[in-house]
């Protein structure tokens, strides 16, 4: 599903990001990938969305090599994987329906389908009833609720969470991990950046540790150790 | 096609309105630009009008010797009305010049009397020259003063008109590059001042245009709309930019009225007269304008 075949990324001659990271993820797995700040995390999702270029090795996901992918392709790319950000990354302007119903206007999708598919992410991540709601009347927990409807709308086989609890209590937090297992078990491969050690300990999942650019460990069901 | 683009206007029309204020900063810039730009075709159609109204009063006059038959004087003129710079002429016969001239001093006894000593008709046949150009008088005083011409010629009222003639041409010329200048300068700082605005408006919206990309939108999906916004931006201040300017012209018409009237000349007149010329190209330019800065300043945030 997931491929990174010595993968370096330099920002500048004597700044790197990645040092010959090599990663095999398989389809409807849950991975966490943890690490120190300045490890390197943020950069593979990244590398994962094509917001940055890799500066040598391979990256390839369901077959398809996205290291020297094409500005043009690189929207059908995002298409293809949901990703949750830390901050949310909603459109303030627009309702809940519409931030969700976005992602599919921006493929081309009918309104008959759109109006038919919205409806039914929001009852998954239960804002049926905010979704004429704008993103600044909405809790934490409920914005980034938002955001994985928006990830999922296009039913992608690869979920990236980037810190998704990074803003949030204890309480939101685990309401997200929640969703997030029930979405892997749906058969959603699920890739987790995070540094939080109490939810790497809640799922019991496989566990990649980073450490200055490099894949220091991956055990298959790990728990937070750096 | 029919749907993008009513999805891109459904997406310009819901940010011009839930962005309402900077909407109307955005416009408000685009009005005063276009004021500015009005306020000075208005100057430069005052000034045209002024210097065009000067030179059509400018002419010469010549007064043919009492003997000359009036074939002579029908043949003169002939030759004159053919020259490529003349624009008409005018014969004005003795008799008639006599009787205008009793007109306009019928209230001076005193001229009256004179006029009544001397027995027979002291004034002379008549033509009355105009150019086309002022450029062209000094051409056709060249033809005037030619020894045939003399000969039938008693005298001739340009040597002042000469001066008047050169005065007007020099005048004219330099409203015309003054105008030409000033036209110029306006016409840089209106765009300079829109560009801005538009940088400005999609400034604030280049979180929107990041997030927009996450979420797989493509380029040309993101700046649709922001395209269709700023067509929007021009019709409205190219709208509002119209009432005001009517107002202002409904306003200011009694001050310039007395000044502007001895021309013959009213601005309001002057704007329905030429209102699709003027306005037209105003809405052409400013959504170029509009749409060119916003594809730029959109491009910006584009880059992978």
């Amino acid at each position: 599903m997931i491929k990174f075949r010595n993968v370096t990324k330099f920002y500048s001659p004597d700044i790197y990001a990645l040092k010959g990271v090599n990663l095999r993820i398989k389809p409807g797995e849950f991975v966490s990938i943890i690490g120190q700040s300045g490890s390197g995390k943020t950069t593979i999702v990244k590398l994962l969305t094509a917001e940055e270029r890799l500066t040598s090795g391979s990256v390839q996901i369901s077959g398809w090599d996205i290291s020297d992918i094409h500005h043009r392709e690189v929207p059908i790319l995002r298409r293809q994987i949901g990703v949750i950000f830390q901050d949310y990354k909603l459109l303030p302007q627009k309702t809940v329906f519409e931030n969700i119903a976005f992602a599919l206007e921006a493929c081309g999708a009918a309104y008959k389908k759109i109006n038919k598919i919205v409806p039914q992410i929001l009852k998954v991540v239960n804002l049926a009833s905010k979704y004429d709601k704008y993103p600044r009347q909405l809790s934490g927990g409920e914005q980034q609720r938002v955001g994985i409807a928006r990830s999922l709308i296009h039913r992608p086989k690869i979920l990236v969470a980037d810190e998704p609890t990074g803003n949030l209590d204890l309480n939101n937090t685990r309401e997200i991990v929640d969703l997030l297992r029930k979405i892997n078990e749906l058969g959603t491969t699920v890739l987790l950046v995070t540094h939080d050690r109490e939810v790497v300990n809640l799922l019991k999942k496989r566990v990649i540790v980073l450490d200055r650019g490099q894949v220091v460990s991956d055990q298959p069901v790990g728990r937070y150790v750096i | 096609m029919s749907h993008s683009f009513f999805r891109a206007l459904k997406f310009a029309l819901q940010d011009f309105w839930r962005n309402f204020w900077l909407s109307i900063v955005t416009i408000t810039v685009l009005v005063l630009a276009l004021l500015s730009v009005n306020i000075l075709i208005s100057l430069n159609a005052i000034s045209a009008t002024v210097v065009s109204t000067i030179k059509d009063k400018v002419d010469v006059s010549v007064f043919f010797k009492a003997e000359i038959p009036q074939a002579t004087v029908d043949n003169f003129q002939e030759k004159i009305r053919q020259l490529p710079e003349v624009k008409e002429t005018i014969f004005i016969a003795k008799d008639q010049a006599l009787q205008s001239f009793r007109e306009k001093h019928k209230d001076d006894p005193a001229i009256m009397d004179a006029l009544a000593e001397v027995e027979k008709n002291p004034l002379l046949d008549a033509l009355i020259i105009k150019a086309k150009n002022t450029d062209d008088y000094k051409k056709i005083l060249t033809v005037l003063s030619l020894s045939e011409n003399q000969d039938i010629i008693k005298y001739q009222n340009y040597t002042d008109h000469e001066r008047i003639i050169n005065r007007v041409a020099n005048i004219s010329d330099k409203v015309t590059k003054f105008s030409l200048v000033l036209t110029i300068i306006f016409a840089v700082i209106a765009i300079l001042i829109v560009f801005n605005a538009i940088r400005v408006t999609i400034y604030t919206h280049r979180e929107e245009i990041a997030v927009m990309r996450l979420v797989g939108a493509s380029n040309s999906f993101i700046r649709a709309p922001y395209i269709v916004e700023s067509f929007l931006y021009s019709i409205f201040a190219v709208l509002i930019a119209i009432v005001i300017l009517y107002g202002i012209f409904s306003a200011a018409g009694p001050y310039l009225g007395d000044f502007l009237e001895t021309y013959n000349f009213s601005l309001i007149d002057y704007y329905q007269d030429n209102f699709f010329m003027i306005f037209c190209s105003q809405l052409a330019a400013v959504v170029a304008l509009n749409v060119i800065s916003s594809g730029i300043a959109v491009g910006k945030y584009l880059k992978t």
